[in-house]
């Protein structure tokens, strides 16, 4: 009986997997893996090892963090200039884990290294994804499509900085640009989608005002920009209560 | 072209390391938060709508300016796909795979036209 109980449990397990990664084959992993086709050619460019290409994409997974490491350090920028530069880039960790675990666990009690461990593949594509595709979800299906998508996503993404260390200067610029145009459009298209009207306000106020502030603050307008946007759309939807306050959804 | 690095320079594996760490401080504070945060609570709704908008925010920026270039004969290429991918989304009834494909179809042209 509990035998028959476990066989079921991992049969839904291993499907859920299943359907995870194969979601992720196609846009998301092709995506990924030529982002990070684009980031190995240019820490061979930079004048990188090629161990310390791959280990700063399996260890960061963050584009943007992993960019102004790789230029940063590559210019000889002073020490604490290239910390606050990655941390600055890759900040948005921080939210996407705190709601990103929830949404992934659907309940399941896992330990503090278990959680961990997986919050260490959370990026922005598993994350948008992830909002876009669990509601639909049995609670229970959740992290093993999580573990599917982000095992194919981390292949892709290794295996792109790979293949850009070692050939990816010989791919022609104008194509390598299309192809790193593709991965943000897609991530934005997803974040578009919010299903809560809290989180749709967020997405435009957070573009505008990314966008506008850039050119006068740089990097940290992505920082003033979330915290910003983020905070309007909040106060703005919670005058209509209608509308039940927050989510992610 | 810069010149080597060095393989085994001590000093870069040191800030190697510590660039790793500045990611992973981020999720281990997101983890610990999680912990504390009821979900259904008013703060976490306020995370999640900062993180929609931090995306945004960052992936809208990647879009327009890549590596921080500001020059409008890069920007207004990007700008055209960014919009009619928009639009071609939402006139296909919010259809990502139709955006996508229009908004990369029209950069794709613009830069084979050597915008």
């Amino acid at each position: 009986m509990s035998q028959d109980h476990q066989t079921v449990a991992e049969t839904t397990w291993r499907r859920a997997a299943l359907r995870g990664a194969r979601r992720c084959v196609g846009v998301p992993s092709f995506g990924i893996g030529l982002s990070m086709l684009g980031f190995g050619a240019l820490a061979s460019d930079l004048g990188f090892s090629g161990l310390q290409a791959l280990l700063t994409t399996a260890l960061v997974w963050g584009l943007p963090g992993q960019i102004a490491y790789a230029e940063l350090a590559a210019a000889g920028a002073p020490l604490g200039v290239v910390i606050a530069a990655v941390a600055f880039a890759n900040m948005r960790m921080l939210p996407m884990t705190v709601t990103g675990l929830a949404t992934i666990l659907g309940g399941r009690q896992v330990g503090f290294l278990g959680r961990l461990f997986l919050m260490q593949f959370m990026a922005v594509t598993a994350w948008t994804q992830m909002n876009a595709d669990t509601p639909a979800m049995g609670p229970r299906d959740r992290l093993p499509y999580y573990i599917g998508f982000v095992a194919v996503l981390y292949v892709a993404g290794v295996g792109g900085t790979a293949i850009g260390y070692t050939v990816g200067s010989v791919l022609p610029e104008p194509a390598l640009r299309v192809a790193v145009f593709m991965t943000p459009l897609y991530l934005l298209l997803l974040v578009a989608a919010a299903r809560h009207p809290t989180n749709q306000m967020a997405v435009v106020l957070g573009a505008v005002f990314g966008t506008g502030l850039f050119p006068l603050i740089g990097d940290a307008a992505v920082l003033v920009a979330g915290l910003v946007g983020g905070s309007i759309a909040v106060a703005a939807r919670r005058r209509r209560p209608s509308d039940g306050g927050g989510g992610n959804g | 072209m810069a010149e080597s690095l060095g393989v085994d320079d001590p000093g870069l594996w040191g800030l190697f390391i510590l660039a790793v760490l500045a990611t992973f401080v981020w999720r281990l504070g997101g983890v610990v938060l999680a912990g504390r945060v009821r979900q259904e609570g008013p703060l976490f709704g306020w995370i999640a709508a900062v993180a929609y908008a931090m995306v945004a925010a960052l992936m809208t920026r990647v879009i327009l300016m890549p590596r921080g270039d500001l020059a409008w004969e890069t920007l207004w290429p990007r700008g055209l796909a960014l919009v009619v991918g928009f639009a071609v989304w939402g006139l296909a009834g919010r259809r990502l795979i139709w955006g996508l494909a229009a908004g990369v179809g029209v950069f794709a042209a613009l830069v084979a036209l050597g915008y």
